[in-house]
């Protein structure tokens, strides 16, 4: 039988998927779930950490960076430097490239418009995040920001491809990762990466809305028994 | 000590894609059908600091670029500090 794993998800001031993710954590996958407010210090006996998305901050300055100097970031970098995993959703890929636990950054959209809508991402399995999906597998998750546009320079983009931290592409039905299946302007069409030691992740789309039967849609919910898959071995 | 009143200009970097810019370019070019190009959107912050002189100024300045005000990644930055008039 697979054993419980501790979850933690930080809220800051103006985040708002917190229930959404809490919600999939304990009542759909019966895992131990917590929510922590920004202000707090300790991040202890937690083998997952979840920052949700939102606007944290009012998005004031830039995206995430005000988050980024609360008083629970600095746990979160010794969390993530003693290899415990991160998950960053949408708000909270912005904040953890912000905090430098991720490379690169998240621009806003060319379109200048914020953007909800169900897109076609294409996963690499080779992560502690996607072991439950397919090689190369095409699922669809709903995106829903403004500035999702990742950014990085040329040497940092080819690093992600060398060390296969590209974990979601954004492409159409087929895979194929077009130019017309992007809908923010992402560089190499990057909705995901890793950090180098795989142990944080960061990705726009929201897995957490798509993981119920009740949406008609459950491409998200292995996205989380993934991650609980790779704690029990 | 003295306060110095900075000026601080952040403007996204060139290589980095300024849709921002580019809208304005184009609304302009549509509305006005003049031939002003190169537009870039960046920020500008206002804030007081007291310190010894200048040159510790500076160096608070570019600190707190370093720390919360600058996203070097894409973004470049250029401030002047004025003595503060009272």
């Amino acid at each position: 039988m697979m054993k419980k794993i501790n979850f933690a998800i930080l809220n800051f001031p103006g985040t708002n998927c917190e229930h959404d993710c809490f919600h999939i954590i304990s009542k759909v996958l019966k895992q131990n779930c917590k929510v922590i407010w920004h202000n707090e210090r300790s991040i202890s006996k937690v083998d997952c950490v979840i920052v949700p998305g939102g606007f944290s901050y009012g998005d004031y300055l830039r995206t995430g960076s005000i988050a980024s100097q609360s008083r629970i970031s600095n746990n979160l970098i010794k969390f993530a430097n003693q290899g415990g995993s991160v998950i960053g959703i949408c708000n909270g890929f912005q904040i953890l490239t912000e905090l430098e636990l991720l490379p690169g950054t998240l621009i806003r959209n060319t379109n200048l418009k914020f953007i909800c809508k169900d897109i076609n991402l294409k996963v690499n399995n080779n992560s502690r995040f996607t072991n439950l999906y397919n090689r190369n597998e095409v699922i669809r998750i709903p995106i829903a920001h403004a500035e999702g546009n990742y950014y990085a320079d040329k040497k940092i983009l080819k690093r992600l491809r060398d060390n296969n931290q590209i974990i979601f592409s954004y492409c159409n039905e087929n895979g194929d990762l077009a130019q017309n299946s992007n809908p923010n302007g992402s560089l190499l069409n990057i909705a995901g990466v890793t950090n180098k030691k795989g142990n944080v992740i960061g990705l726009m789309p929201h897995p957490e809305r798509v993981s119920e039967k009740i949406f008609n849609n459950i491409d998200g919910i292995r996205f989380f028994k993934s991650i609980i898959n790779y704690h029990n071995y | 000590m003295p306060n110095f009143i900075i000026d601080l200009n952040i403007m996204p970097r060139d290589s980095v894609l300024d849709p921002q810019g580019e809208a304005i370019e184009n609304s302009l070019r549509n509305i006005s059908g003049l031939d002003a190009t190169e537009f870039k959107v960046g920020k500008k912050i206002t804030f007081k600091i007291r310190a010894a002189n200048r040159i510790k100024c500076s160096e608070i300045v570019i600190k707190l670029c370093k720390k919360l005000l600058v996203n070097e990644v894409i973004e470049k930055y250029t401030f002047k500090i004025n003595d503060e008039k009272n």
